[in-house]
């Protein structure tokens, strides 16, 4: 039997030539996530929360208008950063919602259909591997988070753009895409330590979901028990995401029944949700760099 | 052993925990196809993946080009890997898949397309390739399997249990690959448990047992190294039983059995047996129809290596 002439022609140089290899690691880990119909079909109703908010926005100024009208513009401090808040607490769902549906098997994936063995005889490290795989995550949460709120963003920042309050609309925005990266840098790590951690995405989901209910559901109930305390919020990660919204977008929060400002929160709650953040990130390197180390292979 | 050997281990070990995989592996694999056998368990496995840089040695070296093979991306770009399970992700294309790997060795887009296009042309999966993986049959999936490995072309190849769920031509075709590879001067390391079909691809081969090499080299020259086993020569003549007779009166033989279509002669020394079988027949008039030694197959020497629990006179 005849073989047809292969015509291939090895090549010599650095390899160089093609793009980084953690950014093919991560640029086909975004087709895959993305290939998934589920990741589509879920856009939608995403997409729509997200348009209601840009309703919202002018919603907002029409009433502004209309209170205002015949009275000094609204000076920037009036703009009170409820919204960027309510926009950015809606993303920690939607994002942890995207995941679950899409991004939990990243790794686990590997393992499971043993691509993870393909890896090994190519000329790749396991920061690249894992780099690749972080940025594939980030890319594709990017979608429900980072892009949104550019865009609804950018949306409520041309409706503002006559007003003076434009300044500390851009502010607030600009604090909710520092927030979003923050988000999507510690989801993205979390999903992928525990997606490190077994070969069946199921029992990822299921811890990914955990990870995100529980904390939250023991966050509810002892914040009904410690009424007016704040720090129940630090219990969860929604609560704790929240609160470092909060100092980003500059927001008060909502004065109790029978206040006309919010009380200032305790000092420690200014940077306490962020020891938590960084706690939490580290944990999730510290488990990927353990378990890609027992992942033999990943040369 | 060859000058040129490719693939070096010295001393090489492997434990998982308190077992032993690789125990104190010598070899060298040069250029051409070599097949890998052994039974279950017995270490194949572990070798490739210790050869492929999947695992890391507990113990000794193993180098490729003269370089060591963990962690580095010199001897990684050099190599490929045909693995025996199934790894895909079902939801590309084939196209897609091989392009994807082909990357990971940092060629171009435009180049790992091309390569991906001639590596698949090469395994007939040309007309399926911009179907997703998971409608493949487990044949084409094999051969998409064998495309990823080949694409980049590298020099040198391990390929798993290459030949499992293709249908005949395409075993043949695969086969045919393997060769044209190894002719090419390629190093191509197949493990088979199909010990026919390790023989219709090289007479080079590598036997393992419990972790350890016990055999490497020609089959046949591996055979006469056995030289303490009873060597068995078939002989179909037209006096079957005057033969006997007169092949019972030498030294070297032990038995001498009646088969249905011939006789059945078991010697310690099979080379003066094949020397003077021709000369007694023609000495006594007997004509002989077909003289083989069904000992010189490879399912023969791989039953006395393995079974027997051989360990002098070849391998580590």
């Amino acid at each position: 039997m005849a073989i047809r002439d292969q015509g291939y022609t090895r090549y010599e140089g650095d390899l160089t030539a093609g793009s980084p290899t953690w950014w093919v690691v991560a640029s086909n880990g975004f087709s895959l996530q993305w290939a998934y119909v589920r990741s589509k079909l879920l856009l939608f109703p995403i997409l729509f929360v997200f348009l209601l908010f840009v309703f919202a926005t002018f919603g907002e100024r029409v009433l502004t208008n209309y209170f205002m009208s015949g009275q000094p513009a609204a000076q920037p401090d009036e703009i009170s950063g409820f919204y960027e808040f309510a926009f950015g607490y809606v993303q920690i769902w939607i994002l942890a919602l995207y995941f679950t549906a899409s991004g939990c098997g990243v790794i686990a994936e590997d393992l499971r259909f043993k691509t993870i063995q393909l890896y090994f005889s190519k000329p790749i490290t396991k920061t690249d591997y894992i780099v690749g795989k972080f940025m594939s995550l980030v890319m594709f949460g990017g979608l429900v988070t980072v892009l949104p709120t550019i865009l609804v963003g950018g949306i409520r920042m041309m409706i503002f753009a006559p007003s003076e309050s434009f300044g500390s609309v851009a502010l607030k925005v600009g604090g909710v895409v520092a927030y979003d990266i923050v988000l999507l840098c510690l989801f993205s790590l979390i999903v992928m330590a525990l997606s490190a951690l077994t070969s069946r995405t199921g029992y990822v989901v299921l811890a990914w979901a955990g990870f995100m209910l529980i904390p939250s559901l023991v966050s509810t109930i002892v914040d009904l028990v410690r009424k007016g305390e704040e720090w129940p919020e630090l219990l969860s990660v929604a609560g704790t995401m929240g609160l470092a919204l909060q100092s980003l977008v500059d927001f008060k929060g909502i004065p109790q029944p029978g206040q006309l400002a919010p009380a200032p929160p305790p000092d420690y709650m200014m940077w306490a949700p962020w020891l938590i953040i960084v706690a939490l990130g580290s944990a999730a390197v510290g488990v990927l760099y353990w378990r890609t180390s027992k992942l033999e292979g990943i040369a | 052993m060859g000058t040129d050997a490719i693939i070096k281990t010295q001393n090489l070990s492997k434990w998982y925990g308190q077992v032993i995989a690789l125990n104190d592996v010598t070899l060298e694999i040069n250029r051409g196809v070599t097949g890998l056998l052994g039974p279950n368990g017995a270490g194949k496995s572990t070798l490739m993946k210790v050869l492929t840089g999947q695992l890391r040695p507990s113990n000794g070296a193993a180098r490729i080009f003269g370089q060591p093979i963990w962690n580095n991306g010199y001897v990684m770009s050099r190599i490929a890997l045909c693995p025996e399970q199934d790894a895909f992700y079902e939801e590309m294309t084939a196209f897609q898949f091989v392009t994807y790997l082909v990357r990971l060795h940092g060629y171009t887009v435009v180049e790992s397309e091309k390569m991906a296009r001639a590596a698949l042309g090469v395994v007939d999966l040309l007309e399926r390739m911009n179907d997703p993986i998971h409608t493949y049959s487990k044949g084409m999936r094999q051969r998409a399997k064998i495309a990823q490995a080949i694409a980049h072309d590298p020099d040198v190849l391990f390929l798993d249990e290459p030949l499992t769920g293709t249908d005949p031509v395409g075993r043949r075709r695969i086969i045919d690959l393997i060769l044209e590879i190894g002719d090419r001067g390629k190093s191509v390391v197949v493990s088979s448990h199909i010990l026919h079909e390790v023989e219709s691809m090289t007479s080079n081969i590598l036997l393992i047992n419990k972790g350890r090499v016990i055999a490497d080299g020609d089959v046949f020259a591996i055979r006469n190294m056995i030289d303490d086993h009873p060597h068995q020569i078939f002989i179909d003549a037209d006096k079957p039983r005057d033969f006997a007779k007169l092949l019972v009166d030498n030294k070297d033989v032990i038995s001498v059995t009646f088969d249905d279509d011939g006789i059945r002669v078991t010697t310690r020394d099979p080379n003066a047996c094949y020397e003077y079988i021709p000369a007694l027949a023609l000495a006594n008039d007997i004509l002989i129809r077909r003289l083989t030694s069904p000992d010189n197959n490879l399912a023969a020497v791989f039953k006395y290596l393995t079974e027997s629990g051989y360990r002098e006179g070849a391998g580590t």
